[in-house]
């Protein structure tokens, strides 16, 4: 009986776009695979959205607003505690301290990617205090220490690309809360003012050469402009129908970098062309909508921030990563929600959209 | 709200690259992955005519620079550390690339014969020094270094202005040519055409399969040329004539092979293979005696009494002297109020053609001379390949003169005075030919009558199909109407044979020989003797009169023919020809005579003659 009332208010659409869009990339991650057989990232993949999809439909047995919510502090609070783990004591890999290994197993996970969840949720449970009124100036204090810890210890790994999109979900979930003319500009002028603070001590020389490469990549096409020249040649050759599964040039000879995670876009769509980059846009856009439907129906504060939040989550990084890929953005190192090849960021992204499940199935219309 | 508007911005963006821009950036996606390679082919060999490689090719490492991989802004800082890594100035690699015209993805060459050291450097800085790569490639080499040197010429790199011309349309800026000699002349056999092809590369630069589109080409190796030398022979001729300058050939009257062909001084062809330094250049071209000069066919001396075979063939051809006819010499001649010497002051008496030419009298062919007429002389002359170039497939042939009426009138606008076909006669007064013409005109004398284009190249393989092609000898005039090959060729035999013949020095117990000498003089004597000099031993070398013998042998069947030339010779030269020219053909003898062990030790009085 309850059980049939879940799945008619079970967001199928919402649900087959999120397998469209998963499928395209491990399609993708096949395709560049194809090149060599020791490689075995897509049978990784394939465990890890399999995991992902029990996570995704096993959290459905647990009422978000009863379960979910209560835990939230706990789950932030591990999170923050793997971050500071990892400044402390974290493996320096390629420069960065961005993995913890999972002893006995040979698994590593990426809290930075749960981080964003969950301080999503942290944020959702402090903001429905307000109860629908406009926060003033003096409520921004706890939401920038929910948001500052997380963003800050991830700056440090670092990792500029995912600590970026903390502020942006912040302030998209503020913006939806409503706000006062006063505090939106204080907010700006406090990340324009902060944001140059960091830049002239914060960023590394490779950050600083990223961003110069971004505003003029053909100053230095071997070196830090190469990335987003090669992609955008990927992206630019698809042409139309795109050179079709396992033909792209610009992926399979190598030339474009990182191509599982950051890139996996510029294959996509070298390999699909206009066609396909349309459909995955299309998909996105989807995807993006029927998160803010089941914060539409949503039937408490708690519920609707946390949609916002998640909803901001795939929306920045769509278009960071995708922005980033066609030269529109500075390269900054952001995996594409979904697509990316990666255990950490695939559950993360399957436990946020479960959670938009849990709060969809759980908002019944008023009868 | 914000969400769809930033969405259609990036569709727009997507549009924009994908649809609009497609032609670029699927252009850009074709040049990142396909690399343009040659295939060098080697440059054909040359070998002799017992198949010795004279000239080979062996492989060499070359720098070049593709101008599509070499990004604008790091120019100077490739240039500079090429600079510093083959130790030239950075300007000066600048200026080659910029001097150098290619398509885009045509690499550039920049310099080549790179030493092991700075391609280690190279190689290991790849990453410093974008769009520069090694190929490997070939470059000649002589192993026998100045061996043959002016037969064989050498190579260079081809010039701007000849990469315009028709003749070099498929060649490219920094491929190598011949410059002299065989390489120049049989430069389209042994040159190579180069093979291209279009393979994938990853970007790494790692290369993968040939396209099948465009269609790659396969290199076609050069032709192996040979060539009729004997290069034993050579190089004993070579030895022979130091230290003195000058040149010898040895040549085949029965087809006009040339068996030797030696020049001193000469210069190591090494040297320009790999682009010669300036300071070995300075050293070649500043030395007086000039040893890129090829003295066999390009230094162009009197005959001297040489010619006298060609006298006495006119006045014999015309009638105007018969076997019977006889002159008296008495040391002197006068004519026209001028007194024309005999070489043998006391004279030599009553004498008929075959004594005359045994002991070499001048007054015999001065009155020869003038009875048969300069024209008759002049085309009887020309008839043996004199004052003409002899066609030989070597650059720069000379061709000598012959004068006559004609040229005098040409020439100085003036009548031709009877008193200079007296000096004709006896080959001076203006005559002047190279050493490769009197082999041309000794080999018709030795074989009755076929002038001989002379043969330096037998033929050549092509290196695809093992297909070889033979030249045939080249036959320029015969002469079968002329009667008197016997009484000619016993006077040569005289000359030798003879108690009074000038090379009765060269008489050799293994074959019979005919022959001639001749002293030609660079200044008169009475000049000399103006510029009182009265001893030839005080004469200044650069005065010195050049020292000839050419002739032939065996008699009966004439199968070689010998010239030698002494430059500035003077005395000394003019008794060292005999035993340069001993010492050729007893080579010449043991090299073709199987089971000959060398001359035995022949006693002959040491004499100064004419």
């Amino acid at each position: 009986m309850t059980i049939r009332r879940y799945l008619e208010q079970f967001d199928f659409i919402l649900f087959m776009t999120i397998m469209l869009i998963t499928g395209a990339g491990l399609m993708t991650i096949f395709s560049i695979n194809g090149d060599d057989p020791a490689l075995n990232d897509f049978q990784k993949q394939i465990i890890w959205v399999g995991l992902s999809l029990v996570l995704l439909l096993g959290i459905q047995f647990a009422d978000y607003h009863t379960v979910i919510r209560r835990l939230t502090p706990l789950l932030y609070g591990c999170v923050i505690f793997l971050l500071i783990y990892l400044i402390v004591r974290g493996q320096l890999e390629s420069g960065v301290r961005r993995w913890i290994q999972i002893p006995f197993v040979n698994l590593r996970i990426q809290p930075s990617e749960f981080a964003k969840v969950f301080t999503v949720l942290m944020l959702a449970r402090h903001m429905e205090r307000w109860a629908g009124k406009k926060p003033g100036l003096m409520q921004m204090g706890i939401p920038c220490l929910i948001v500052g810890v997380p963003l800050v210890l991830i700056a440090k790994q670092p990792d500029l690309g995912t600590a970026m999109v903390l502020p942006l979900v912040m302030i998209t979930m503020i913006f939806a809360a409503g706000f006062r003319v006063k505090t939106l500009m204080i907010l700006g002028l406090c990340a324009v003012v902060s944001g140059f603070l960091v830049g002239r001590s914060v960023l590394k020389p490779y950050q600083v050469q990223r961003i110069t490469a971004f505003i003029n990549p053909e100053a230095d096409p071997l070196g830090a402009g190469y990335q987003v020249i090669q992609s955008k040649i990927a992206v630019g050759s698809g042409g139309i129908s795109g050179k079709g599964f396992q033909r792209g040039s610009q992926s399979h000879l190598k030339f474009l970098p990182v191509q599982n995670t950051d890139f996996i876009f510029a294959v996509w769509a070298e390999e699909r062309g206009f066609l396909g980059s349309f459909f995955l846009l299309v998909m996105y856009g989807l995807l993006v909508a029927r998160i803010l439907k089941a914060a539409r129906k949503s039937q408490n504060y708690f519920a609707v921030y946390t949609c916002i939040g998640i909803m901001s989550i795939f929306f920045s990084q769509i278009i960071i990563n995708i922005g980033m890929v066609t030269g529109l953005m500075p390269v900054t190192g952001l995996p594409l929600p979904l697509m990316s090849y990666g255990g950490s960021g695939c559950l993360a992204s399957f436990l946020a959209l479960g959670i938009v499940f849990n709060i969809g199935i759980r908002s019944f219309p008023s009868y | 709200m914000l969400f769809p508007i930033v969405l259609l911005l990036l569709i727009i963006r997507l549009f924009n690259l994908q649809v609009v821009h497609y032609e670029t950036y699927a252009e850009k996606a074709h040049s990142n992955r396909t690399r343009y390679v040659r295939d060098r082919a080697p440059r054909g060999r040359i070998i002799d005519r017992n198949g010795v490689l004279l000239a080979a090719t062996k492989p060499s490492f070359s720098l070049y620079i593709t101008p599509e991989d070499f990004p604008f802004e790091r120019r100077e800082q490739v240039f500079d550390r090429l600079g510093r890594i083959l130790n030239v100035p950075a300007e000066s690699i600048k200026k080659r690339y910029s001097d150098t015209q290619t398509a885009s993805f045509r690499p550039r060459k920049i310099t080549g014969n790179l030493t092991h050291e700075s391609v280690v450097r190279i190689e290991s800085s790849r990453y410093h020094l974008p769009g520069v790569s090694i190929e490997a490639e070939y470059v000649r080499s002589y192993p026998f270094k100045n061996t043959l040197c002016h037969v064989l010429g050498y190579v260079g790199e081809i010039s701007r202005a000849e990469l315009q011309t028709d003749t070099f349309r498929h060649y490219r800026m920094g491929d190598v040519i011949g410059r002299s000699g065989i390489e120049r002349t049989m430069e389209h056999l042994l040159n190579g055409r180069d093979g291209y092809r279009w393979v994938e590369v990853d970007a790494t630069g790692r290369q993968g399969f040939t396209l099948r589109y465009p269609e790659p080409v396969q290199a076609i190796p050069g032709s192996e040329v040979q060539l009729t030398i004997n290069l034993e022979l050579q190089k004993a001729c070579e030895s022979f004539l130091e230290p003195w300058k000058g040149s010898i050939i040895v040549m085949d009257p029965q087809n006009g092979d040339i068996l030797a062909m030696a020049s001193r001084p000469e210069f190591d062809p090494n040297l320009f293979a790999t682009g010669i330094t300036s300071a070995d250049w300075n050293l070649i071209i500043n030395c007086p005696d000039n040893p890129l000069l090829n003295r066999a066919i390009q230094f162009e001396a009197p005959p001297g009494s040489v010619f006298k075979a060609i006298t006495a063939i006119a006045a014999m051809k015309t009638g105007d002297v018969t076997s019977n006819s006889s002159y008296t010499c008495a040391g002197v001649f006068n004519f026209s109020n001028n007194r024309f010497h005999c070489w043998h002051r006391p004279g030599h008496g009553n004498l008929n053609l075959i004594s005359a030419m045994e002991c070499s009298c001048n007054i015999f062919f001065y009155q020869a001379g003038l009875k048969t007429g300069i024209d008759k002389i002049a085309s009887t002359a020309r008839d043996f390949g004199l004052g003409a170039i002899t066609g030989i497939p070597l650059t720069g042939e000379k061709p000598g003169l012959m004068p006559d009426r004609d040229w005098k009138r040409r020439a100085f606008n003036d009548d031709w005075w009877p008193g200079e076909t007296i000096s004709v006669s006896i080959g001076q007064g203006g005559v002047i030919t190279t050493p490769t013409q009197i082999a041309t005109m000794m080999s018709k004398i030795a074989n009755r009558g076929t002038l001989y284009k002379p043969r330096l190249v037998s033929g050549y393989t092509e290196q695809a199909s093992r297909n070889t092609i033979l030249f045939e000898p080249g036959i320029k005039s015969n002469m079968p109407d002329f009667k008197h090959w016997d009484t000619i060729i016993d006077s040569l035999e005289k000359v030798v044979k003879g108690s009074r013949g000038t090379a009765r020095r060269l008489r050799m117990r293994e074959m019979t020989l005919a022959g001639k000498t001749g002293t030609a003089q660079v200044i008169s004597l009475n000049a000399l003797q103006r510029m009182g000099y009265d001893s030839e031993d005080d004469v200044p070398v650069h005065w010195r009169s050049h020292g000839w013998f050419a002739g032939f042998g065996p008699v009966d069947n004439p199968e070689v023919v010998i010239v030698v030339f002494i430059e500035n010779a003077g005395k000394e030269g003019g008794r060292e020809k005999f035993t340069i020219a001993r010492n050729v053909l007893h080579k010449w003898y043991e090299l073709t005579k199987p089971g000959y062990f060398g001359p035995e030790p022949d006693m002959m009085e040491d004499l100064y003659d004419n």
